[in-house]
């Protein structure tokens, strides 16, 4: 058993539901997650543990692969990724897919009605 | 109040002229309400506490561990509500997750508000999230120097264009209306300063709502309770 800030000698493990919470909702999170391993000095390798993760949103998935490919470009500290269900997989396989070929997001809309609540009523 | 839309009626009728004067509630009579009428009144009186109104569930800010434990509470329960049905976890999830930190990360308030209705005879829920930040026309002229309406600024959420610099945002609130729309055949409402957007049945509607001003963004959506399997990988795009 570990904590959520145990480490094992250069390897760092984090337990993500103790972290932050089994369904991890937001970008703001995942900045926990850079502050715990930004407290360990010479860490190389880190383990984000899933376990008990149920489900994490596209906005925190995307933080997390930036934050990833960050910290390897700056300090060649790899993140692992572990325990992960099959909705935690889901979400980060889109996720790495648009990054990897982004799509515009910007869509253009169809011709929307426009009314009044006074309509409605 | 039988439908998100009469909801969007009553509440309008509620607030319109409202413009920040003292107002007070009066809710003792009241023996049902819903989600969207409910929640931005007892936003708008949270912070007088003898007024509190309804066991609404606050998010702050600043304990970000907290209220992400908060939230994923709140959501296991309307789970629990719907039942044993396969992929609905997802689709209860991503809408929220992704509204929610929109407030956060977009609305310069540093709470959220969340209430839920299950209407077990009709097998529906509905679902309300507020909050009482910046909006979304100052947002994009605050981030990004556009100066827009506010039927104008919910149109670029629609499509997608996000206040933050980065192509590879913008997709929540796009993507989760599809998933309440088309992937659980829902309806959904999502209002700013003076205009709503209402989406149903694939059609989408901009209201104009005169002598009505919300200091921030409500979004509702009502989702009856899935018949079968529910699948929202399709909808994230």
């Amino acid at each position: 058993m570990y904590d959520c800030f145990m480490s094992k000698s250069e390897q760092k493990i984090i337990d993500m539901a103790t972290l932050i919470a089994p369904v991890i909702h937001s970008r703001d999170a995942v900045e926990l997650v850079r502050n715990v391993i930004e407290k360990t000095d010479a860490v190389t390798s880190v383990v984000l543990d899933f376990n008990e993760v149920e489900f994490i949103s596209r906005s925190a998935a995307h933080e997390l692969l930036v934050l990833k490919e960050n910290l390897k470009q700056a300090k060649n500290t790899d993140i692992v990724f572990t325990n992960t269900n099959k909705d935690v997989n889901g979400m980060l396989r889109i996720v790495a897919a648009n990054r990897a070929v982004p799509k515009h997001t910007i869509v253009s809309l169809p011709l929307i009605e426009r009314t009044n609540i006074q309509a409605l009523q | 109040m039988d439908t998100l839309e009469s909801q969007l009626v009553a509440l309008y009728e509620c607030l319109k002229s409202f413009a920040g004067k003292n107002c007070v509630f009066q809710v003792d009579a009241l023996q049902k309400t819903h989600p969207l009428f409910a929640l931005p009144i007892a936003a708008l009186s949270y912070h007088e506490q003898s007024k509190r109104i309804l066991p609404i569930t606050v998010l702050h800010k600043q304990n970000q561990s907290e209220w992400e434990k908060s939230a994923t509470q709140f959501e296991n329960l309307l789970i629990e509500k719907l039942g044993n049905i396969s992929g609905a976890h997802n689709a209860i999830h991503y809408p929220i997750a992704e509204l929610v930190t929109n407030i956060f990360e977009h609305s310069k308030s540093d709470d959220g508000f969340l209430f839920a209705h299950y209407n077990q005879d009709k097998e529906y829920l509905d679902l309300c999230i507020v909050d009482c930040g910046r909006g979304l026309a100052q947002a994009y002229e605050e981030e990004q120097n556009l100066k827009l309406s506010d039927d104008d600024a919910l149109l670029e959420v629609l499509k997608g264009h996000s206040t933050k610099s980065n192509i590879e945002r913008g997709y929540g609130v796009r993507t989760s209306k599809r998933v309440v729309c088309e992937g659980l055949n829902g309806s959904f409402v999502m209002i700013s300063g003076n205009t709503a957007l209402y989406t149903e049945k694939g059609h989408d509607r901009l209201i104009e709502l005169p002598d009505f001003y919300w200091q921030g963004v409500i979004v509702a959506y009502r989702i009856p309770r899935p018949k079968g399997p529910v699948e929202i990988a399709q909808y994230l795009e």
